[in-house]
């Protein structure tokens, strides 16, 4: 049996050194890691792609509570290898949790840039992609006293804002599924800079990877309920004057349930002329009273229903102003109405000329019903 | 009576007395789970990882439905050989070429399918330490991560069929848990990505079919396994759930793939498999995927250790050498085609002609075997063990 027993436990001692070898792996120590929380990318006015890090700094004797530092390169990739260069710390990217685009860059179309962000498999598919209104470098440079780590504040600005939709919610991978899948058009947030912090603007609208406009908020959150989200989200409606007031009421409320669907028919178009499809969608709410500026009892069933028909009323015409503008303002398809359209016909291949057209063409209509569950806790 | 006779003289050579009832029934050592989980973890290799975007690539969001279609290809072809298998008792897929076509080209028959299990393990070794690199140590040298690799798959070889059953339990059980990851981006899933939903003509289904069996084959490691089995009744609904639950699998990662990823997006990532488990967010746990490279690890020691061990298994039924020196005699030849391909593309190109083998000796080649044994009324030698009523009907339906 010893005869046997000898040679494996040769090997076994042999396969034991193994162990010693991971005294030779790199070491990486935190204090000379630059972990890149956030980067920003910016345009030049001679062409060049200018790209900001913001690392935090964790030793103790540092003054600034983070590291800035920036370099310019012709392709993004050779600006961000180029980064090392103005820093002591190794430079890597594995903590990576947002990137900031100029407005003046994304309406060149970000896609390159996003690229080289999604074939680094260090780099998290959950990386938030957003777009600023000014120059990345500044939101990234500027310091905000209360917030001494630019990377985080961002980072949770964002997540925070996306769970009351004021932002969608949408992630480097979520981006480019949309850029390529011919079925809706990307989204990012928005973000601005106003003196001494950061606000969440709400959504930047692409077509493809080209930057179109914008949305507010509030128009965000209509968007996120057309498109079977925002449970929870919050939303004013101005209600008709009541008499003997000078301003006219205001009531805002929180949506407890929100359902949605949609309906695809296409209509034979006549003679000569091409099919027309018509989109509804159905969004069924029910919510209660956050705040009311009015004065008639909320308690009174038929002021109840008169309420809700105008909230219905007013909802429903501003969501369709709103899809009006995507179409034809925008030129954009936020809410993946392609892919509705799309999924209901069979089409020898669908590409982007007919889903551009169809969407350009379609009429689409809005049933928007609301219910008031509780009028509040307070009469 | 002359057949039996050699093998009465192989075995004699081998142990030098004749073997008595419990040497066989050790030898016989796989229960009905570890048959089930052995056809079912041997299927699963590194096809996964790339499944959903070759079905894309073959047949658009409509190629999940090639699955179903190979999942049934499969079950015929696990019928037909359990049919030659039960016709020959106690052989395995080499003895019955030797039976059937005569000794030499038996034996070259043989040697061929041997081969076609070395290919299988270098390769799917490579194809895995490929993965590992492009995705965790990208400078790692190709060679000692080989070698180092082929220590456990040896073990597992090495230690004959129980281990291996065991192991194929084991890995099921390690692995399984992986589905778990599957609910992240499950609940994400855009309906709209799975319409219209019969959208695939039927030349483009038949490619996607074609190209799921490449990842399906594994099975035929049953036309080597059978003479350990216990209860060869059993044989054909252990290896048909086995099979099944592969089938069930793939199904599940592909119908998630198309429904998160939409068909677009899945033909730009090579393996959206890994991709998926990068979705999972867990505080302590940054990269997911990289745990589940590491589990994969699993799947692919007995992968190759199966294969390993087939090959094997052709000397020994053709020599009195011990399993063990048969196996070891494969290794040279197994680090030589692992290390043979300098890059990913002519990776590809041999996995190509692997699976190409793995049509033949999984689908073509039971169903010849078994039309040539029907014909020339060649049937299993041993006949203690079986009750003559089996034997009438066979030769009834012969």
């Amino acid at each position: 049996m010893s005869k046997h027993t000898l040679p494996y436990k040769c090997l076994l001692l042999l396969l034991s050194t193994a162990l010693l070898v991971t005294g030779c792996a790199r070491r990486n120590v935190l204090e000379d890691l630059g972990l890149t929380l956030s980067v920003g990318y910016d345009m030049t006015d001679d062409g060049k792609i200018l790209v900001t890090a913001a690392m935090p700094e964790v030793s103790q004797e540092a003054q600034e509570k983070v590291e800035i530092i920036a370099s310019k390169g012709d392709l993004s990739k050779e600006a961000r290898s180029n980064l090392g260069l103005s820093t002591d710390r190794k430079v890597v990217s594995g903590q990576l949790r947002t990137a900031i685009f100029s407005e003046k860059l994304a309406r060149q179309g970000i896609w390159q840039n996003l690229d080289t962000l999604l074939r680094d498999v260090n780099i998290t598919s959950a990386l938030i992609v957003c777009i600023s209104d000014d120059k990345a470098h500044d939101i990234l440079s500027t310091k905000y006293p209360d917030r001494p780590n630019i990377g985080r504040y961002v980072f949770d600005l964002l997540r925070k804002e996306q769970k009351n939709y004021t932002v969608p919610k949408t992630t480097i991978e979520d981006f480019a599924r949309r850029y390529y899948d011919r079925m809706a058009d990307p989204v990012a947030p928005y973000l601005q800079l106003e003196v001494g912090h950061l606000k969440a603007a709400g959504t930047a609208l692409f077509r493809e990877d080209k930057y179109v406009g914008s949305l507010s908020p509030e128009e965000t959150k209509m968007l996120m309920l057309l498109s079977g989200k925002g449970e929870g989200g919050d939303i004013k409606q101005t209600l008709k004057t009541s008499k003997g007031k000078s301003k006219p009421d205001q009531i805002l409320m929180t949506f407890v349930r929100a359902t949605n669907d949609y309906e695809v028919k296409s209509q034979k178009g006549k003679k000569g002329k091409r099919d027309k499809t018509s989109i509804t969608f159905n969004v069924k709410v029910s919510g209660q009273v956050v705040e009311y500026s009015g004065e008639e009892d909320l308690l009174d069933p038929t002021v109840k229903t008169n309420l809700e028909k105008q909230i219905s009323e007013g909802l429903r015409s501003r969501m369709e102003d709103l899809i009006d503008q995507l179409q034809h303002k925008y030129k954009s398809d936020p809410l993946g109405i392609g892919g509705h359209i799309r999924a209901q016909h069979t089409y020898k291949e669908w590409t982007r000329e007919i889903w551009r057209r169809e969407y350009e063409n379609a009429k689409i209509k809005v049933n928007f019903d609301f219910e008031i569950t509780r009028p509040g806790v307070i009469k | 009576m002359s057949q039996e006779a050699s093998g009465n003289q192989q075995s004699t050579k081998r142990t030098n007395q004749p073997r008595s009832r419990s040497t066989i029934l050790a030898m016989r050592s796989l229960d009905f789970s570890q048959t089930m989980f052995l056809i079912q973890t041997v299927q699963v290799g590194i096809g996964l990882l790339n499944l959903p975007r070759v079905i894309v690539e073959a047949a658009g969001h409509s190629g999940w439905q090639g699955i179903i279609l190979a999942g049934f290809l499969v079950q015929i072809a696990i019928w037909i050989m359990v049919v030659l298998l039960r016709r020959f008792e106690n052989l395995d897929i080499y003895e019955i070429a030797r039976r059937v076509l005569g000794k030499w080209v038996g034996n070259l028959l043989g040697l061929l399918f041997a081969f076609y299990c070395v290919f299988a393990t270098g390769l799917v070794a490579r194809s895995y330490i490929e993965v590992v690199q492009s995705w965790l140590f990208p400078t790692t040298s190709t060679p000692v991560f080989f070698l180092l690799f082929l220590i456990p798959c040896l073990y597992c070889a090495t230690g004959g069929a129980r281990v291996l059953g065991r192991f194929a339990v084991v890995t099921f059980f390690a692995t399984a848990w992986m589905l778990i990851l599957m609910f992240a981006p499950a609940r994400e899933v855009q309906l709209d990505y799975y319409l219209p939903l019969f959208d695939a003509p039927i030349d483009k289904l038949m490619a996607a079919t074609t190209k799921v069996s490449a990842s399906v084959i594994g099975f035929e490691m049953l036309l080597v396994v059978f003479p350990f089995v216990q209860r060869k009744d059993k044989v054909l609904l252990a290896s048909s759930i086995g099979i099944w639950i592969t089938q069930v699998i793939y199904l599940m990662v592909t119908l998630v793939a198309i429904g998160f990823y939409g068909e677009k997006f899945i033909e730009h990532l090579i393996s959206p498999t890994l991709h998926m488990f990068k979705i999972v967010q867990l505080p302590m746990i940054e990269r997911m995927e990289q745990i589940g490279i590491a589990t994969w690890s699993f799947l692919i020691v007995n992968t190759t250790g199966t294969y390993l061990w087939a090959a094997g298994r052709y000397l020994h039924t053709l020599t009195a050498w011990k399993e063990r020196t048969c196996i070891y005699l494969f290794v040279p030849f197994v680090i030589g085609i692992g290390l043979f391909p300098r890059n990913m593309f002519l990776l590809d190109e041999f996995e190509g002609y692997l699976s190409l083998a793995g049509y033949f000796f999984a689908g073509l080649l039971p169903v010849l075997l078994l039309l040539l044994a029907l014909i020339f009324k060649k049937k299993g030698g041993v006949k203690e063990d079986s009750s003559p009523q089996e034997e009438k009907e066979e030769s009834t339906a012969s």
